[in-house]
């Protein structure tokens, strides 16, 4: 491991994806022995330059230098070279095999006969974990461990490559406190041991507290780089948001408690989220907004019925229905629309008209046979509706841009008449002029009476376009903004302090 | 659905081009291949597979298989057959078939409520199905010799149509019609395709899954009967090893092992050609062991090109 001080440094990085200037003139850089944190809100280039420094995203402009030496990053391979690792956000473990398989996983030493030394691996796993103060037994079931022991593994993997720099994404994502803690530890230790840590993180506090310096990027520039001791959450959430005023929808208005359609009570699943109780009234658009591991999203899957709750009920126009399936919910005209609508909100090698009708299918039954033509007029009705850009009706919906794919998923529930809309991150991947139409696509069903949950992290298009946001934290909810107060640093504070 | 019927075209007319390159090559072989008895005899043995292939296409296009279709045919027969002497033609075909649809059904009922993956499934009801009519018959064959009807539907003759063709053409129009159509048919394309998305457009992935395997243990059923009306015996040994060759022309027509593929048209032709390559098989004097090595050889392959296209599509 480095031990003497090591400099790995961007300088000037640009890069340029069509219609939008990701990175402009970025530089960034870190020492052994320091935590660097990186932090800005979604899009704001984090992404692209660890993909940079990774060596799976090309930069336009600008060099890498090791020590004052120039470096020339084109593939993961070469970053593993110049000892530099990554702790993905998502595990990739091998539940059935144990801690040490995992650690050196296509990586395992050998014995001079060629098979695997499992008495050297298990030695070398049990002396990575002493070296950061870990005790696990290295013969374990990775699949019976927990999550904090998860990440532990997730670095010890990056640590069995001997890296001199190690980037963490998202870390503490699925970690609770305690957990947290003891993730701190092993970062200490690992700053002792001359290791340099670029960490990226949307929690504040934990950022302010494990950080020696943090870097804020904001449109793909440096907005501001702050050391430990200057700084507090609120000046970093004003760098990352800036002070902006925002354009509000014209056509948003205050809702007053008018009738509310849909009601959820207590509604708990697992440690997943807890005591959750929600009013979704006539004509509204709710924002819901947590990050990873908030149960914002589960909280959605569950109202549709894909994970079933275990405790609370839900009512739908002040009768309690129970639902058990999505088939329940899309009968009582709840719809859903997910984030990966690839693989869950479209057949991808079935046609666009397929597609849109596929909720009503029963409708389109006359004595068990399908209506070709009643499918073909519905179709055609909601493209011109909805203004989806197709040639032709009978080609697969794979070949469409991610919008347009998206109206083709709400063209489906539209034609189901549904009332309320369940939105999990719906402009996710989609171009700036999309993202527009969808957000007018979804004001237009309320202004028609229908209902809106939005899952979203989007915290400006929420503050656009939403009539209430409750933001969620830990499982719980942390706070409601209704419109009036509607701030984007206190709801970004609302989802991201502890 | 017409991007889908173009391609199920393009994928049909290969199939006839390879069928009509095989007749041609079995009539420069022997040209005793021409003969109408030769041809006749081809198509009475495939008929009797193929008409188990409509029900396979159904299951496969759903994503699931079902190996006990050669046990069904046998256990449905024989508890037919049980009521041989009740000199009812009627009575025994009805029960026949309802024995092949309700063990088609429990195949359903075990994939689609139980989740059990359909191939576990299916065999285990292969065994359970086989022995149960080994053990309800005390594995003696039933004669139907004195059932006029019954014996028709394999020896009979509408004009100069053979009746079990006709069974053939008229099930392969219904079948076609039900998966082109129908609904529930069309659900078959969306649940094989991305089951995730058919739940989550409320679409009931169970019932479509018991409708494919019931219809298919009807198909089974159809099957073996018009087999034991041909052989003058109903015998529980019937349809050991059909599930290889039902299989391999389902796959062949185009239905996919991956769900989501499949259509009828394509199961006819490719019953045409598997009955064309045992013939020619026959006529170059190889064992029957052979025929099943290649028919295990067609799947295999079938599989291989499926692979090889999708990974040229990404």
């Amino acid at each position: 491991m480095g031990t003497h001080n090591d400099q790995l440094i961007m300088k000037g990085i640009s890069k340029a994806f069509p219609g939008v200037k990701a990175l402009d003139d970025v530089s960034f850089e870190v020492i052994s022995g320091e935590v660097h944190s990186l932090i800005g809100q979604n899009g704001a280039g984090k992404s692209t330059l660890m993909g940079i420094l990774n060596g799976i995203t090309k930069p336009d402009d600008g060099n890498i230098y090791l020590n004052n030496n120039l470096v020339k990053i084109d593939d993961p391979k070469d970053a593993f070279n110049l000892n530099l690792s990554i702790v993905h956000q998502e595990f990739a473990l091998c539940n059935n095999l144990t801690v040490a398989e995992n650690i050196y996983l296509g990586d395992e030493p050998h014995s001079k006969s060629g098979f695997v030394d499992y008495k050297k691996m298990h030695l070398d796993a049990k002396y990575l974990l002493d070296s950061i103060n870990v005790s696990l037994g290295t013969e374990e079931i990775v699949g019976d461990l927990n999550t904090s022991q998860w990440q532990i593994i997730e670095i010890c993997k990056a640590l069995a490559k001997k890296p001199k720099f190690i980037v963490m994404d998202e870390p503490t994502a699925s970690l609770d406190e305690k957990q947290i803690d003891n993730l701190f530890d092993i970062i200490n230790t690992l700053k002792k041991n001359g290791i340099g840590i670029i960490y990226i993180s949307h929690k504040l506090k934990e950022i302010i507290h494990i950080s020696d310096r943090i870097t804020v990027l904001k449109d793909g520039k440096i907005n501001n780089s702050f050391l430990k001791q200057q700084v507090n959450e609120e000046d970093l959430i004003k760098s990352m948001i800036g002070e902006n005023i925002l354009i509000k929808n014209e056509q948003q208005k205050k809702i007053y408690p008018k009738k509310p359609i849909l009601e959820i009570k207590n509604y708990r699943y697992s440690n997943i989220f807890k005591n959750i109780n929600i009013e979704l009234f006539e004509g509204e658009i709710l924002g819901l907004s947590g990050l990873l591991g908030s149960g914002a999203n589960e909280l959605l899957r569950s109202i549709f019925g894909i994970i079933k709750q275990d405790d609370g009920q839900i009512s739908l126009n002040s009768e309690i229905i129970s639902i058990n399936k999505p088939r329940d919910a899309v009968s009582r005209g709840i719809g859903y629309i997910p984030s990966d609508r690839k693989n869950e909100g479209l057949i991808q090698n079935n046609s666009i008209k397929d597609n849109s009708v596929l909720t009503i299918f029963e409708k389109l039954t006359n004595i068990g046979f399908f209506n070709f033509n009643e499918a073909t007029k519905t179709t055609n009705d909601y493209i011109k509706k909805l203004d989806i850009k197709v040639s032709n009706i009978d080609s697969f919906v794979m070949n469409l841009s991610g919008g347009n794919q998206q109206k083709v998923v709400i063209a489906k529930w539209l034609a189901k008449n549904c009332r309320v809309l369940l939105f999990d991150e719906p402009t996710r991947g989609i171009d700036v002029a999309a993202k527009a139409q969808i957000w007018k696509l979804i004001s237009k069903f309320t202004n028609e009476g229908g209902s809106v949950i939005v899952a979203s992290n989007e915290i400006p298009e929420l503050i656009n376009n939403c009539n209430r946001i409750i933001t969620m934290q830990k499982g719980l909810i942390s706070n409601t903004f209704k419109y009036e107060d509607f701030n984007e640093q206190k709801i970004s504070l609302n989802i991201s302090s502890k | 659905m017409n991007f889908n019927l173009l391609k199920n075209t393009s994928n049909n007319i290969n199939l006839l081009i390879l069928f009509f390159i095989l007749c041609g090559f079995a009539i420069f072989i022997s040209p005793a291949f021409l003969d109408f008895d030769n041809i006749q005899n081809i198509i009475r043995t495939v008929m009797v597979l193929g008409i188990i292939a409509f029900g396979m296409t159904m299951v496969m296009i759903l994503g699931e298989i079902d190996l006990s279709v050669g046990s069904i045919a046998a256990f449905s027969c024989a508890f037919g057959g049980l009521f041989v002497n009740s000199d009812s033609s009627f009575l025994v075909i009805i029960l026949t078939l309802l024995a092949g649809a309700f063990c088609g059904f429990l195949n359903g009922i075990g994939v689609a409520i139980i989740k059990v993956p359909s191939l576990i499934m299916t065999l285990g009801t292969m065994a359970i199905i086989r022995n149960a009519g080994y053990i309800m018959t005390k594995g003696q064959a039933a004669y139907p010799t004195k059932l006029e009807t019954y014996m028709a539907s394999a020896k009979g003759y509408v004009g100069i149509f053979p009746i079990p063709v006709i069974i053939f053409i008229l099930l392969s129009i219904i079948c076609a019609i039900l998966i082109r159509y129908s609904t529930v048919g069309k659900s078959f394309y969306v649940v094989g395709s991305n089951p995730m998305a058919s739940i989550l457009s409320g679409i009931s992935n169970n019932s479509a899954k018991i409708i494919a395997f019931t219809v298919c243990g009807l198909c089974c059923s159809v099957a073996g009967l018009i087999q034991s009306a041909r052989l003058g015996q109903i015998d529980p040994h019937m349809g050991i090893g059909w599930e290889l060759t039902v299989i391999a022309i389902a796959v062949l027509g185009g239905a996919s092992l991956y769900g989501g593929k499949g259509s009828i048209e394509g199961t006819i032709i490719a019953t045409l050609i598997i009955g064309v390559i045992n013939n020619l098989l026959n006529l170059l004097g190889m064992s029957n062991h052979s025929q099943e090595v290649v028919i295990a050889i067609i799947i295999i392959s079938m599989v291989l090109i499926h692979n090889f296209r999708k990974n040229n599509l990404s």
